[in-house]
């Protein structure tokens, strides 16, 4: 079998490290406009909530790394709990009567046993994930308030796919979030690409 | 850029929040390093290339714990690098 050739590129800035935060605050920008102010990862290990000015630079941060409870994992949790695909999870939270109290939005154990719990009490699946997915927005809603919500709000990471979260995350707030065509699970990915392009324009413009 | 460390548990709210506007080109000679007695202050040069005092990140996750002995309880009136840092750049939510 034979192998391509291998072309070797040098990347002059292949040793500098970008935080996370910075570039989903310059992925949103990119995305979103540049009247994006207030952002909200909600990513698969944790969860951020971004300020940031018209050109994407971060001017407040606040980052929640250190449990589940409003993240990506948190949800996976409960998808497998009721063995339903995480993809559905969104759409089935308001297939509802009415709505339901949220279970623990401090943890994810407190809220799988309290999702149990609802089970045995005869809730339908729907109404069990509805009552996670508002657990899950006042999680984040606290973190955000603590920055302070701006007019310009967007929302990236995984979770920005799951309208049960999404919508009820807008009605907490009073704000809606601005749509974007772009994937916006590779916010930060793009953001990352930003800098690059910006670093690399500068050596060469040198 | 107001850069907010810790976290929010079952127990409240604990971040420490640095002002970097207020800490880049300290006018207190990077007290904050050794006022803190867990030595949890380090600079660092950010992504838009300041050098700024931000909370080593193991410290991160453990704050309340941390700064436990700083607190009243542990018999300070007023926090050691909150003292420390003259600009005023260091808060804690708690």
């Amino acid at each position: 079998m034979s192998s391509a050739p291998v072309t070797v590129v040098n990347v002059p800035f292949a040793h500098k490290a970008i935080t996370e935060i910075a570039c989903h605050a310059r992925g949103a920008n990119y995305m979103g406009g540049n009247g994006v102010r207030t952002i909200l990862d909600m990513g698969g290990q944790d969860c951020k909530a971004i300020h940031c000015d018209e050109k994407g630079k971060v001017t407040n941060f606040l980052m929640n790394d250190k449990c589940a409870a409003g993240t990506g994992r948190g949800m996976e949790v409960i998808s497998d709990l009721m063995q339903i695909p995480i993809a559905e999870l969104g759409p089935r939270s308001f297939d509802i009567d009415a709505d339901v109290d949220a279970v623990s939005s401090v943890c994810v154990v407190f809220a799988k046993s309290e999702a149990l719990g609802l089970l045995k009490a005869g809730y339908t699946k729907n109404k069990v994930i509805a009552a996670y997915c508002q657990a899950m927005a006042e999680r984040v809603v606290s973190l955000l308030e603590r920055i302070g919500v701006e007019e310009g709000f967007f929302i990236t990471g995984g979770i920005a796919k799951n309208p049960g979260v999404v919508k009820r995350i807008e009605k907490l707030l009073g704000i809606k979030a601005i749509d974007t065509k772009v994937d916006s699970q590779i916010a930060g990915a793009l953001g990352a690409a930003l800098f690059g392009y910006t670093l690399m324009s500068k050596k060469a413009a040198a | 850029m107001i850069a907010n460390y810790g976290y929010k548990d079952g127990s409240g709210e604990y971040y420490i929040s640095i002002d970097t506007d207020k800490c880049i080109g300290c006018a207190a000679e990077r007290a904050c390093l050794t006022a803190c007695p867990k030595q949890m202050f380090e600079i660092i040069t950010d992504d838009y290339d300041d050098e700024v005092a931000w909370i080593k990140k193991p410290n991160c996750r453990t704050l309340s714990y941390d700064c436990a002995d700083c607190k009243p309880s542990g018999g300070y009136t007023s926090l050691p690098c909150m003292t420390a840092c003259t600009p005023g750049a260091i808060k804690h939510s708690w």
